[in-house]
């Protein structure tokens, strides 16, 4: 997944069965399985190039269906028909620009950003549940068929693939039916399995975005929950003191300035991800003000001017330890 | 064995010597109820970021000129383990392999995608120093220093 995932299962002690130490690595094994399985249809980086989502690249602008497996064509289906342009799985090609730039250590060009631009939008993609006969040769009963309509197109699963993943592996472990609890971390995607034996809540440090060494304070998390955050401080380059991160704006094409990081709790790790990307190339008060009506997510903001927001929902649940350079707000 | 693989276990050697020089400026160190360890792994290009990140892995420490020539197109993460079990996915150069922390036990690989499961064979490793070598993945996991409480200790996790 371009990440490290860590899985940490303990048996319940309250259990009257309690799994053995075999059954417990199985179950960690299976949901490390499921998630290579999201990451083999969606790793536009995988070296082999046999990712569902590399074959729909290859295809793009010839006209032909390319048969994808279900966790793909979810992940497009569901963005498509949420239909906010802010997050956009076409944005591969922009990407790879901005790819080069990090690497590079230097702004790209403006009219290489332009002609990327150019070959991206929802608009040229096309979804079809019912695959086209001739290219139903692949097993994927769930899977569905995805035509990118421009050459050059292709496709960028980073806004929620990982969201997803995690939410996959914590399905499948607690499909095992085993009596644990847990927590799965892959880095800026976490959700808990069960609760704490001695029946507390999760406790989950929450990153300083301007010194990734220390800890702003704790978030406390439900069973079962689920968080992200995008941060401008999680893949970046800097030139002439501005931070240049991996959040791209798919209108213009460049990283959004509104915030610094944007976190979302949410039941679904899907949600988590894909509002985390949507809030962040917000106006923070915008951003704080859309999550608000939306029942299923709670947030906190940090603004590029140093300000914090936090929904109503998670302000009882946060413990602050520092501070550092900014004033939480509330409204 | 081709000739990029032999460099390849040169410089994995070499990062092995130096982690086990490290530890000799740091004292020598044995198992208390934690461990600190290092794994490097090859760079997915862009999708495993910058140089930066890459460097920042090593909290604090700064890599010998040659040892980073030869670390070059690798990433290292450091990661940390205490008191719970715990398991790891990483990405090698032939699939995934899955790290496994047993207390009291060290740390495995426990599942490569390799063809000959040397790594998997060398089973726990618990000292300061030891380090498991996947050639065909490309991937060295060492063991550093005792694992130390910090004031993260009292944290489920931490949301990068």
């Amino acid at each position: 997944m371009g990440t490290m995932v860590s899985i940490e299962v303990h048996a319940d002690p309250k259990a009257d069965k309690a799994p053995t130490q075999n059954q417990l690595k199985e179950a960690v094994l299976a949901s490390f399985d499921r998630m290579e399985r999201v990451s083999a249809q969606t790793d536009r980086y995988e070296a082999s190039g046999a990712a569902d989502v590399q074959k729909v690249a290859a295809a793009a602008g010839t006209g032909r269906w390319t048969t994808v497996g279900d966790d793909l064509f979810y992940l497009t289906d569901q963005v498509q028909k949420r239909g906010n342009l802010l997050v956009d799985p076409t944005l591969g090609p922009l990407i790879d620009v901005w790819d080069i730039a990090r690497e590079t250590g230097t702004l790209p060009d403006p009219a290489a950003v332009a002609a990327a631009l150019a070959r991206t939008g929802m608009d040229k993609m096309a979804l079809n549940h019912e695959v086209p006969a001739e290219a139903a040769g692949g097993q994927s009963p769930n899977g569905g068929g995805i035509m990118l309509t421009e050459a050059g197109m292709s496709l960028d699963l980073g806004a929620v693939a990982k969201g997803y993943a995690v939410e996959k592996a914590w399905e499948s472990l607690q499909a095992s039916g085993l009596p644990i609890y847990g927590i799965i971390n892959a880095g800026g995607n976490i959700k808990t399995l069960g609760q704490k034996p001695d029946g507390t809540m999760w406790k989950i440090g929450i990153t300083d975005p301007t010194d990734k060494t220390r800890c702003m304070g704790n978030l406390l998390m439900l069973q079962g929950e689920a968080v992200a955050t995008s941060g401008d401080y999680q893949k970046y380059f800097e030139s002439e003191g501005i931070r240049y991160h991996h959040l791209l704006e798919p209108s213009t094409g460049y990283p959004g300035m509104e915030n610094h990081a944007v976190l979302v709790v949410a039941a679904n790790g899907f949600d988590t991800d894909y509002y985390s990307t949507l809030l962040f190339l917000l106006p923070s008060e915008e951003a704080l003000n859309l999550a608000e009506t939306l029942p299923e997510i709670e947030t906190i903001i940090v603004s590029r001017d140093n300000k914090i927001y936090v929904s109503s929902g998670l302000k009882s649940r946060i413990e602050w330890t520092y501070q550092g350079g900014f004033t939480l707000v509330t409204p | 064995m081709s000739r990029h693989d032999w460099i390849l276990l040169a410089g994995m050697m070499m990062a092995a010597a130096l982690a086990f020089t490290l530890l000799h400026w740091w004292g020598t160190a044995s198992q208390t109820e934690g461990l600190v360890l290092h794994v490097a792994a090859p760079a997915q290009t862009a999708a495993a970021g910058t140089e930066n990140e890459v460097l920042e892995g090593l909290d604090g420490i700064r890599l010998e000129e040659t040892t980073a020539a030869a670390l070059e197109g690798m990433s290292m993460t450091r990661l940390e383990a205490a008191g719970e079990e715990r398991y790891w996915q990483i990405q090698g150069a032939q699939g995934t392999l899955v790290l496994h922390f047993e207390p009291g036990r060290g740390i495995e690989i426990l599942k490569a995608h390799c063809p000959d499961q040397v790594c998997v064979r060398t089973g726990f490793i618990q000292k300061a120093g030891q380090s498991i070598v996947c050639v065909p993945n490309e991937v060295i996991v060492s063991l550093q220093t005792p694992y130390k409480n910090t004031e993260k200790e009292d944290v489920d996790a931490i949301l990068q």
